[in-house]
Formats: structure tokens, sequence, C-alpha cells
């Protein structure tokens, strides 16, 4: 819109089942596709060979679900939301999309305000914690010493470099259940903490050398902003 | 291991989910007929294949079935799946191969072999026809490499030959009819039987071979039935068509809808089997044409649609169809593309019109580079229509230009090589008038195919180059092109055309070389990494074959060929005249623009619409 403001159309979906294996390009390519089969009025980028313009937030790892994810496509003029989701859902149907809100927005990035991403993580840190009596209560204590450091460094590689990095901070929350791990993480450009890095720094605690995981889920991404997280004494 | 240990460990999941916009979903139970439609190399390959899309279109319309893909898994999850006790499941319902009352293949393409082998295996089918037992898939194959189905025919209970859109129903009925699984031999022999008497079904166990001069070849039958006949669907128009194909969520090969706008070609190119094995030309209609493409868009939300064809600017109302489809699909935001065009300028302003969206790099196929070379093939090119078609190209913005070359056709010199190099370097200077300063963006991407003498062809007879002749002419070529930035050469694989043509023109012996390069390790033999000759050199050895041998020898004319007793259409006297022309020189016209040459397709079909579309 020539006044700065643009309207998106934020789609909640869940990447589950099978899904999960699906990377992030293809699931650009089937939402691309079925914005154009739901005849939508959705804008095009300007150039040589124009897009749809569709923005998704920073994408899962591949084999990773999320049960409330988010897209946005930003519409050529203001719709009703009901009228848009009675055009999207039967075209996602494998994405069994729960809501289509409409939305206002001066960015270019809709997603670029989002400040917090949760998740439930399965860890699996090898055999060694798995074989032991009570796991969990091993895994409790690790998360109450997490969360009571002031500094959690992580080796984080880009392209060109590695960085040591502090993501204490910005892990909102930590919390062990049964064989389950629910963390609130920063994602911001400045708060972004994957939850491989936390798994790394649990690894670290409990002296084991691999940290994986069985099972990751992204529950919620939230646009309000916690404050940074200071050292707990209970977690 | 399960499905999803195996998911967590391998490249590229997603090719094995399913869950695709448009798969059908049915419930096993309720069908009659569980039918596995078996691709044999991977799923980028295999879901862009047309000739699939419209099988599992036919086989899921009807009620009585539920057609499920199978394509066979990159080496590393194949790998997996061996070591474990999983079997090779559909796409659909992740059902094991060997539970299908049914498994088709289509065989495009001869390297492909191994994998069916594999795909059975994988699958938990016996791979021979004669070891399996009564309630096993009944496995049958389709294609066009079935024009000759000796080498594979031991491990095929039947054969589908030519077109499958009708002679698939006849088979599904008689299935129907029958009490599945089978649960006696005696059922499943008295099955094979019933679909022997089916037109275009070629069922090999009830076919006896003799030898004559070296090669197993077909015996006279005691009911003297002479050949199987190529099955031709006359009404391409009214043939279905899937309005819904599957969208994959994996980019693939063609990543786009495509349209058949028609089957068959009839300009004659002495080397090629395809535009022998497809006669006649038969076309869908415009009005058909445009529904077709406007369901496809609407269902599956691709932004290209390309029309397929094996000559697509031969289509009687070409013109007429880009208008429309323009008309239609424009405001969406659809490319309409043209990939294959004729070597001339009207062409390049067609594919000018097609391109308004996108403009991706044009192909012209001129296949030799000297004007006698041409004239033997019967490649109906002048250097005059290759000069306009590439100016034509330029002056319309094209910078990139791929061009098609053959070499080690019949007869060819040293000389008919170098004129490849000359043509193209006189391409380059009239680029680099056309482009000016900004010739730097020129582009010439050379593909120079390697001459394989195939079944049914007019060629089908003559030697192959050996594969040392073809590094040597390769190197010549090379050598005449010198360097250029702007020219980039890229050949074929001289080992893999060697076993490409053993293939093709094989008897049923070649099923044991087959088998054996295949527990050798050959499975995804098209792709040039998983290629080793080796294999193969050993696998033929053991059966006292040598390849390079096979590949390079000449057949006599009046000897009795492994393919005989298959009739695609064209007879052998029109091949024998063809054979002779080419050696003459002399050209032969499409018999849609002059007159009909009998060529024998006229005994296979009522009206030959090549000859009535004068
Ligand atoms: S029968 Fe005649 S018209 Fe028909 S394809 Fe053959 S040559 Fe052409």
């Amino acid at each position: 819109m020539s006044d700065g403001t643009h309207y998106y159309a934020i789609v909640k979906y869940a990447k589950a089942g099978l899904l999960r294996y699906l990377g992030h390009l293809d699931i650009a390519r089937a939402f691309d596709r079925a914005v154009r089969r739901a005849q939508i009025g959705v804008r095009y980028s300007e150039g040589f060979s124009p897009r749809a313009r569709i923005s998704f937030p920073p994408p899962l790892p591949l084999g990773a679900e999320g049960t409330q994810e988010l897209c946005a496509i930003e519409l050529v003029r203001p719709e009703p939301a009901e009228q848009l989701f009675r055009a999207l859902a039967p075209q996602l149907v494998k994405f069994a999309p729960a809501e289509v809100r409409v939305k206002r927005g001066t960015k270019r990035s809709p997603f670029a305000d989002l400040q917090v991403a949760c998740y439930d993580v399965m860890p699996d840190f090898g055999d060694k914690l798995a074989t032991e009596d009570v796991p969990t209560e091993r895994l409790q204590r690790a998360v109450a010493d997490f969360m009571a450091q002031q500094e959690i460094i992580i080796q984080r590689n880009t392209k060109r470099r590695a960085t040591m990095i502090n993501v204490r901070p910005y892990v909102y929350r930590l919390h062990a259940e049964a064989d389950t791990l629910t963390m609130c993480l920063g994602m911001t450009q400045e708060t972004l903490v994957k939850p491989e890095e936390v798994l790394r720094g649990l690894a670290e605690i409990l002296g084991v050398a691999s940290s994986g995981w069985q099972r990751l889920i992204r529950t919620g991404m939230y646009f309000e902003a916690p404050q940074p997280s200071g050292p707990q004494q209970n977690a | 291991m399960n499905t999803d240990d195996l998911l967590d460990e391998v490249d590229g999941p997603a090719r094995y989910i399913g869950c695709e916009h448009n798969i059908v979903e049915k419930s096993p139970d309720t069908v009659a007929i569980r039918f596995a439609l078996c691709y044999p190399d991977v799923y980028e390959v295999g879901t862009s294949h047309v000739g699939s899309q419209i099988l599992y279109h036919i086989l899921n319309n009807r009620d009585d079935t539920y057609c499920e893909r199978f394509f066979h898994p990159w080496v590393d999850a194949a790998a997996l799946l061996r070591g474990s006790d999983m079997l090779l499941g559909s796409l659909e319902t992740h059902t094991p191969l060997s539970r299908f009352h049914i498994a088709g293949f289509t065989l495009q393409h001869e390297l492909n072999y191994p994998a069916v082998l594999s795909m059975l295996q994988l699958g938990g089918v016996r791979l021979r026809a004669s070891e399996r037992l009564p309630h096993e898939p009944l496995v049958i194959a389709g294609g066009p490499c079935a024009v000759n189905p000796e080498p594979m025919a031991p491990f095929f209970d039947a054969i589908v030959i030519g077109d499958g859109e009708e002679v698939l129903h006849e088979i599904m009925d008689l299935l129907g009819q029958s009490h599945l699984p089978f649960d006696a031999p005696a059922d499943r022999a008295q099955f094979l039987s019933a679909l022997d008497n089916i037109n275009g079904v070629y069922v090999p166990s009830l076919w006896p071979l003799a030898s004559t001069a070296g090669y197993l070849v077909a015996a006279p039958r005691a009911d003297g039935r002479p050949t199987v006949r190529r099955r031709i669907v006359e009404d391409l128009d009214a043939a279905e068509f899937p309005s819904a194909p599957i969208v994959p969520y994996r980019e693939t090969v063609h990543d786009r809808a495509q349209l058949e706008i028609s089957r068959g070609c009839t300009h004659g190119c002495r080397f090629c089997q395809a535009g022998m094995t497809y006669r006649p030309t038969r076309e869908r209609s415009v009005e058909t044409l445009r529904q077709q493409a406007g369901d496809i868009i609407a269902s599956t939300g691709y932004d290209e649609i390309s029309l397929t064809s094996l000559s697509c600017t031969d289509y009687t109302r070409i013109e007429e169809l880009m208008e429309f489809l323009h008309g239609d699909l424009g405001d969406q935001r659809v490319a309409v593309g043209l990939p294959s065009i004729r070597v001339d300028a009207f062409d390049v302003a067609l594919a000018q019109r097609a391109q308004r969206i996108k403009k991706s790099g044009l192909t012209f196929a001129p296949e030799a580079g000297s004007p006698q070379m041409r004239d033997r093939i019967n490649k109906n090119v002048t250097e005059d229509d290759l000069t306009g078609a590439v100016t034509a190209a330029l002056e319309a913005g094209w910078h990139r230009i791929k061009l098609y070359f053959m070499i080690g056709l019949p007869e060819e010199t040293d000389e008919d090589v170098a004129a490849i190099a000359d043509t193209v370097k006189r391409l380059l200077e009239i680029g680099r008038r056309c482009l000016g300063r900004k010739s730097g963006k020129l582009q010439f991407n050379l593909s120079v195919a390697l001459f394989i003498p195939k079944p049914h062809t007019p060629f089908q007879w003559v030697a192959q180059d050996t594969a040392a002749e073809f590094q040597r002419k390769r190197a010549l070529l090379q050598d005449h092109l010198g360097s250029h930035k702007q020219i980039r050469l890229r050949c074929h694989d001289p080992q893999q055309a060697v076993v490409e043509a053993f293939l093709s023109r094989a008897d049923r012996t070649a099923a044991d070389v087959i088998q054996a390069a295949y527990r050798a390790g050959a499975i995804l033999d098209p792709w040039n990494e998983h290629f080793d000759f080796t294999r193969w050199q050993a696998a033929a050895a053991q059966h006292g074959i040598d390849l390079h041998q096979r590949a390079a020898a000449a057949i006599p004319l009046d000897a009795q060929l492994p393919w005989d007793h298959i009739d695609v259409g064209v007879s052998r006297d029109f091949l024998l005249e063809e054979l002779e022309k080419s050696r003459a020189g002399i050209l032969t016209p499409d018999c849609r623009l002059s007159a009909c040459h009998s060529c024998g397709l006229q005994r296979l079909v009522t009206e030959c619409p090549a000859g009535a579309a004068r």
C-alpha cells in the first residue's frame, strides 16, 4: 500500500505427523500453490519474476513438529478473516489450519516482532542417561542448575566464523517433566536461542557428550516480550 | 527399525511421506483390487512422468480399484531398507508391495531395468514370474521400452505394448472377475491365458522361443498367432486425462503442470524410436485442452504449464491454443511453456509469446552438423533454418540457447563431427554480431548424445560406435570447437551408451545379465554417480557375452530379430526402405504434409489420422 501499511492474513496451522519431514522450501512451495488455488487477493513482489508475498517465521529443523505454526500472506486489500479462512482451509487440509487473522503492519516482515517461541522437547542424551534409574530427577537437577547460572556460553557457528555467546538471558523458561523438556526461548534477531543450544548447555552440565532430540515440537510463538531472564533459585 | 527411524536417517525424507495435495485416499478394504503403480527411479523423476499420472487417475477412477504409488528409494534409504526387516511400501498407505494384487512398472529407459528388480526385492516379491507363488502380485509392465520386451520378459507376468488407457481397463475388468488373491497355481495360469487373449498384451511365458544365429527369437505358437499388436488410442481427445494431478512438496525434475497436447510424431527421424513407435500423430482438440488446462491449474496452483508432445509446435492449431491459454491463464500469472520447438523462426516467435512471463533457455535439436548427415537421418532442417531460428531467438532476447546434437550416427565421418563444431562456431559469430557489446551474456549449451541403435527404427540393424570411438569423436569435436567462454559442451557417457545399446537390442538371455548386474550392485544406473560399467561387463562376461562386441555388431538384414513378434505398426519393409534411403541420403517427408508412405500403420488403425490430417 502506498501509505506503507500492509495487510496480512496470518494463518495458524500445524506441521505434524509425517509433514515434519518437509523442509522449509517444501512448505513455502505448498503454501504458494495453496494460495493460488484459493484465489485470494495476494500481493506480488515487483520485478522481473514476481512472487506471491508469503512469509514464515524462522523455520523448524527437519523432523521437528509445530502445533501452532504461522504463515503470513500479504493481501492486496484487507478482507474479512472468515472469508479468507473459507477460501484457504480446503486448500491446506494437510496442514490442518486452525484460524486466519487479519493483521495490519508497517514493517516488511510481519514476523520481525515475534519475541518468544515455546517448545516441548524429548531430549536424547545418548544411552548413558536413559539407563539410569531416575533420569527425570537428574534431568530436573540439571535444569535447575542451568537456570541458576548467570551465563551459559554456547559456541554458534555462522558461515564465516564461530562466536561464543551467552544464551542464558533469553532462556525465559525451562522445565523438565517426565521425559519432556518445556522451554520458552527468545526469537528476535538479538535474542534468538535454538532448542539445540539449550540441549548442548544441559549436556555439559550433565557431563554427557551427545545432545540430540527424539522429538521436538514448537508449541507456540508470541509477540509479547518478556523481561530477560536472570538466575533463578527454583526452576 | 520402523519407518520413522528410517525417515530420521535418510537424505530428503519428504520423498517418502506421500500426503501430497490431490493424493487419492481410499480405504483399502472397500476395493476389490489393489494396484501398485511402480516407477523404477526416484520420486523426483517418477512424479514428473505424465504417463504415470494418467494411469494413477484412470485406475483410481474405478470404484473397484485403489492405485497406490511406489518409487525406488534413493541409495541411502535403499541400503537401510535392505538391512532392515521392513519392506518397500506405498506412498498412500505404506502397504508393502507384496500385499498388492497387481504391480505395474513403467519402462521409460533401459538403464532403469535393475531398479525394477530392486523394487521387487525391496517389496518382498520374487523376481522371476516363473518363481512367484499364486498369491503374489501379478507383475506387469508397459512404456516405451516394452517394444522390445525380451530382456525384461522373465520378470513380468505380462507386458502391455502401446497406449495403456484402454487396455488397462480390460485387464482390470478381467481381474475384477477373478477371486483375488489367487490361491492355486492353476488359477494364476488360467488368468494369464485369459490375459493373452487381450489385444496388446504380451504374456512371455506363453511364447515359445527358438535359437537362430545366436539370438533367441519367438518360435511359432501352436495357435498360429504371429504377433502381439501395439494398442493405439485412436481418439486421444476422448482419452482420460487427470484434471487434478498430485502436487509434490519436493522439487521434481518437471516441477510444473503438464498438458499432453498430442501423441506421436511423423517427422520420421531415422534414429528416433518414439517417432516410429508412437505413430500416428493424434491430437487433443483445442476445446478439450483449454478445459483441461483450466482444471489442472485450478486444482494444483502451479504457476507454469508446459505443453507436452514429441514435437509441440507441430500441433495443428498451436497458435490458437496458445492464444486461448494466455487469455485463460495469463491473469492468474501462469506461464505457458513450449519445451520442444522446431528449428525455425516461426516457432521462435511462438515461444516468445509463450514465455511472456518467464524466460528460461530455448532449445533446438539440429541433431547433426552437416547437411549430408541431416539428410541421412531424415532431419529435414537446413543451415538457413538454423541460422534463422537462432537469429530470431537472439533478437527476441534469449541469450541462453541449448543445442542437441548426436554423434556416432551410421556412416558418420570425421567431417560430419567437425561440421557440428563449425555450425556452432558460426552461430556464435551470429550471436556476437547480434548482441554486440552484450555478447558476454551469450551462452550456447551443447548437449551431445551418443547414437544408440533402437528396435523398430530404420537403424535397428546398424552397428554402434565403440566406446573408444565415441571418446575419439568427442575429443575431435572438442578440438574443433576450441575453447570459448560462451560454448559449453556436455556429452553423454560412452559406457552408459554401450549398456543401453546392448539392452535395447537384447534377447531374453539378457535377463540373466541384468539380474547379475543387479546382484553386483547396479540400481540407479541412469544416475552417472551410481553407474559402474565394470558391473555390467562382468555380468555379461559371466554369460559369455562381450558387451562392447554386442553393441558394436551390425545385425544381418535377413536375421529374425528378438522383437519381431511385437508389431508396433511400422513394418519391416518400411524400415528397410528407410535404411536404404538413409544410405543414399534421400529424405522422406512427413506424411502429414505429403503422401502416405504406407509405413505399415494403416494395418493397425481404422483410418490413419496422420494421413487424414491433410
Ligand atoms: S500409415 Fe501413412 S499416414 Fe499413417 S503414419 Fe504411416 S506413413 Fe503416415
